[in-house]
């Protein structure tokens, strides 16, 4: 039976928003009375001269950003904000998933392709199944935010356009075209599955993501305009053509983090799926599939996510370069108590990630090798967190602060700065690596002559680079001043990078030939599978925090330096509310995904034919 | 073979129930911590007559660590000198004195005004921008966005910093809203004769001028013959600079350069210059010279363009130079930015600074000799 679907909702709503913006866009989007009444009466002139055919028609019009007063926001009854919040993270949610699902879903192809083991092309074909329905939900949240926000934030919206301008339509259009790509590609998997025909499927799927890639980065665009304005004048007023808008400082350090990010969590959030269909197996076969799936979304995921926080160090040090008040507000302002949240999220996500591998070793006898390392890569974990969590100011009544003699104890204290977070965060990382490196032995004994010589250079590597990090934290972060404290956290992560790299090159050139042994899929703990399920809660909980500090950094202004917001919400709240719209988006993203996985499921469920009526005799007519 | 095997009851729910569980701890984290809510910064209206300098420092220092966002960087956190622990008054002397220092600060004063709205004039030693090698500040000018301090909070947060550490305050305390906030209908209304000007800012309460008047200020029917226009013009705008012998500093107002607009200034320049007798024609209606250079020489010197603009070489700084600016921009923008000059405004100058209303003021004749003028400063 083929499947049938509906794809026409993305299709239709990409036709009807390039109708809407070319409409928008065609049309003069600003009212008059949203200009400075100077402006405003020089667009009048600008208008007669035009009319007069004279030379100021040709003049470069240039149109401040709104300033809007606060009866100028539509009042709905509600917060707006909280409206345009929870839709947009939805949409965002989708959206990472939607865009970053293809991307490995390619290179899975690709290694079925080379491999010749159709495990791997089927089960690409599977993971596309999820991300294929996501696209709807996708294109539904999409629509219904650009309607919230030109609802409830026209002078905004208006500028945005006026800023943006055709690029805009342009977006509707590649969006256009990401639906075709999409359905043809999934569609078109079984017509395409063999000989030169494949090579045509593969780079239909290249298109896909460069297609999804341009999509992400012009979207990227308008966040990093509205924090770092670029190729406007001090009023607003637009200066610069596109190219000079979209390319403010802080986008290619978003748009890096996000594509890092978006496969981190497109891997985790099918890792749930599978661990959901492992844990519900009725088939011996079924479970060994889908262990081997949640297996390698979870190798998708972690290994995705190790980078992102140099990604994050990239995109905060820009921030600080472009403005150093914006990077203190995010990081030592208001909103820097959201970072002990993020440690509690990274730290959940490293603690899950690593207690699924050191579960997964139970499917290989090779494995007892190594697992007396575990307890002491647990330890290892535990202190690094526990000073990544500990704050550098304490919640104390007075009577506490004066039993303990000021805010800060005077053994905590020192571990709430970012010296000592920097390194414990470092070490972290680097014994999930460890944990990970240890996984992938636990099945293979190497056969090369120099495996002992290859095995003393890995402790070196690991034992230096430690090393390096407590030493760099400790040295430049307490014992000199500012400048030097931020410098050293860049050996600090250039440590981590080698210790990653250089364990990837040995372990590759050192198991090339190895002696494989046999490994189990299937024969894993069920609580195992459970760690699957808390990335994908944790990452998407992390996504909803960042998003906000990201968004928050701009504190009272739409447009930061050029169009200030002043809209009944245009306050930063407190971290219990924004705690509260994180659990609420995240519970309704998980609901939705559980929508998914049950229409990918449904999909193959076959209803049994019935059974032919056997006529009685005496009732032919 | 039988594959089959016996799947756990309820896992839909255990893995919602784990799902949920989880979330909820996050929730929970968030909200154990201390919830404060930052609020968007709020423009006080200061009543400029029930103002004493004791509430004046208080609001610099509400300034300080509200709206300013100075306590942000300025902690002892290491961020940014921590100006709360410094004594402000002695720190500016010394930089003051540092070969280091590029702006033209004279005194505490001046440099604290100058740190704020130009923090690039002395960056202190390890707090420059990353790679800069301390030639270039982080911080932002308090007086432009985000931060947009009015003058007369730029003053309060002056006046904190003096006196936290016990020091006299110099600045003087606000007595009304500075010309560029105020932008009231009054700056249009300008006066066009010279008994217009003599009375809307009662000179003769003591000067005498127009033939009578007080005597707490030096009479003012013969000062043509001991000064030139420019003196005149200065000791209106900055009476205390030089002192007519047997009269005291100070009596006379100090901020009519801020109250008076262009046109008026010049109206009572010329009769005073004149030796007391004003042509009476107002500067949009003077006679047309034959000569174009003299011309605009005489629209520039009436308008007073060089009070701010640097012109054929010498000119004030609050607006941008105009030697060149006919390389910069064409006829029609140089135009636009006499008659509208907020509009656009040039990098690195406020907007609100130079009048709105010289299409009033000139004629057609006076600004279109204007423009050409300006455009062939190339």
């Amino acid at each position: 039976m083929k499947e049938t679907r509906n794809f026409s909702s993305p299709i239709l709503l990409s036709l009807l928003m390039i109708a809407v913006l070319g409409f928008l866009w065609s049309g003069d989007m600003a009212p008059t009375h949203w200009l400075p009444e100077a402006v405003a009466s020089e667009v009048a002139a600008e208008e007669v001269a035009t009319a007069e055919g004279a030379d100021a028609a040709q003049e470069l019009k240039l149109r401040p950003a709104p300033r809007p007063s606060r009866e100028d926001y539509p009042d709905v009854g509600t917060s707006s904000r909280s409206i345009v919040w929870i839709i947009a993270q939805m949409h965002l949610f989708f959206g990472a998933l939607v865009l970053a699902v293809p991307l490995f879903v390619l290179v899975i192809e690709l290694l079925g392709k080379s491999t010749g083991d159709a495990r791997y092309d089927d089960m690409a074909h599977e993971f596309m199944k999820i991300s294929i329905t996501a696209y709807s939900i996708t294109a539904l949240f999409g629509g219904t935010l650009a309607l919230a926000l030109f609802l409830l934030y026209p002078d905004l919206m208006a500028y945005l356009m006026q800023a943006f301008g055709a690029q805009m339509l342009v977006y509707a259009m590649l969006f256009f075209m990401e639906s075709i790509l999409l359905y043809i590609y999934y569609y078109g998997w079984d017509a395409l599955r063999y000989g030169n025909a494949k090579w045509v499927h593969i780079s239909l799927g290249l298109l896909l993501n460069g297609v999804g890639a341009t999509l992400m980065v012009m979207a990227n665009s308008w966040a990093t305009f509205m924090m770092a304005p670029s190729g406007v004048n001090e009023v607003g007023a637009v200066i610069g053509n596109i190219w000079e808008v979209m390319k403010g400082p802080l986008w290619n350090p978003i748009n890096l983090h996000r594509f890092i990010a978006n496969i981190a969590f497109g891997g985790a959030v099918v890792g749930a799926y599978a661990a959901y269909k492992c844990l519900a197996a009725r088939t011996a076969e079924d479970r060994a599939h889908y262990d081997w799936m949640g297996y390698t979304s979870n190798f998708i995921a972690i290994l995705a996510f190790l980078p992102l926080p140099f990604a994050g160090y990239w995109l905060m040090a820009e921030i600080y370069a472009y403005s150093q008040q914006m990077g203190i507000t995010a990081m030592g302002g208001i909103l820097a108590w959201l970072f002990i949240v993020q440690a509690v999220l990274i730290g959940t996500i490293l603690m899950a990630g690593n207690y699924y591998l050191w579960s997964g070793m139970s499917r290989t006898e090779g494995s007892k090798r190594y697992q007396g390392m575990i307890k002491y890569i647990a330890v290892v974990l535990v202190i690094c967190f526990l000073i990544w969590v500990t704050p550098h100011t304490l919640i104390l009544t007075s009577g506490e602060i004066a039993a303990l003699g000021g805010s800060h104890h005077h053994l905590l204290g020192p571990l709430g700065i970012m010296p000592a977070k920097n390194i414990a965060v470092n070490l972290m990382l680097i014994f999930t690596f460890l944990s990970f490196q240890i996984y992938r032995r636990s099945d293979k004994v190497a056969t090369v002559s120099w495996e002992k010589a290859g095995n003393a250079l890995m402790v070196a590597i690991y034992v230096v680079a430690i090393a390096n990090i407590i030493f760099a934290g400790v040295y430049y972060g307490y014992f000199t001043n500012t400048v030097y404290k931020v410098g050293a956290s860049v050996t600090q992560v250039v440590s981590t990078l080698v210790v990653i790299i250089s364990g990837v090159v040995i372990d590759a050139f050192m198991y090339r030939k190895a002696k494989t042994l046999p490994s189990f899929w299937g024969q894993v703990s069920n609580r195992s599978q459970y760690a699957l399920f808390a990335l994908p809660i944790a990452f998407t909980w992390l996504m909803a925090l960042m998003g906000y500090v990201r968004s928050s950094v701009r504190t009272h202004w739409h447009v930061y330096t050029v169009m200030k917001d002043n809209s009944p919400d245009n306050f930063i709240p407190t971290i219990g509310y924004a705690g509260n719209m994180m659990t609420i988006v995240t519970v309704m993203f998980v609901l939705f995904v559980l929508f998914i996985f049950w229409i990918a499921s449904l999909s193959n469920t076959k209803q049994a034919p019935p059974l032919p009526v056997t006529k009685k005799a005496g009732e032919a007519a | 073979m039988n594959n089959e095997i016996k799947a756990p009851r309820g896992v839909l729910v255990k893995s919602m129930g784990f799902s949920l569980a989880l979330a909820l701890l996050f929730t929970l984290v968030a909200n154990l911590l201390p919830q404060v809510e930052g609020e968007a910064p709020v423009d006080q209206k200061v009543d400029l007559g029930a103002l004493t300098m004791e509430s004046y420092v208080a609001l610099g220092e509400t300034l300080f660590s509200g709206k300013g966002t100075c306590s942000l960087c300025h902690n002892d956190l290491g961020r940014a000198p921590d100006i709360l622990a410094l004594n402000m008054v002695e720190v500016a002397n010394q930089h003051l004195q540092d070969e280091r220092y590029k702006g033209s600060a004279t005194d505490a004063e001046s440099y604290l005004h100058e740190s704020l709205v130009d923090p690039g004039m002395y960056v202190v030693k390890d707090y420059g921008k990353k790679g800069s090698n301390d030639t270039i500040s982080p911080m932002p000018a308090v007086d432009k966005s985000p931060i947009e301090l009015s003058e007369i909070e730029i003053n309060a947060i002056i006046a904190f910093m003096q006196a936290k550490d016990g020091h006299d305050v110099t600045v003087s305390l606000p007595t009304e809203e500075p010309v560029a906030e105020a932008a009231s209908p009054e700056v249009a209304e300008s006066a066009d004769t010279i008994e217009a000007v003599v009375a809307k800012y009662s000179c003769q309460a003591c000067h005498v001028i127009l033939g009578s008047g007080g005597d707490l200020g030096p009479a003012l029917e013969q000062v043509a013959g001991r000064f030139t226009r420019e003196e005149i013009r200065q000791g209106i705008i900055a009476p205390d600079a030089v002192i007519a012998e047997g009269f005291p500093p100070g009596v006379m107002p100090q901020d009519l350069a801020e109250q008076m607009t262009v046109k008026e200034l010049g109206i009572l320049v010329d009769y005073l210059a004149g030796g007391g007798e004003f042509s009476a024609v107002p500067p949009t209606a003077k006679p047309s010279d034959d000569n174009a250079d003299s011309r605009v020489e005489a629209v520039i010197s009436n308008f007073g363009c060089q009070a701010c603009h640097v012109i054929s070489g010498s000119g004030g700084k609050l607006g941008p130079g105009l030697d060149d600016i006919g390389a910069r921009l064409n006829a029609e923008q140089i135009r636009q930015s006499i008659i509208d000059p907020n509009a656009v405004i040039a990098k690195g100058f406020s907007s609100g600074v130079m009048p709105p209303n010289y299409s009033e003021q000139m004629s057609e004749e006076q600004l279109d000799a204007l423009v050409v003028f300006l455009l062939e400063r190339k």
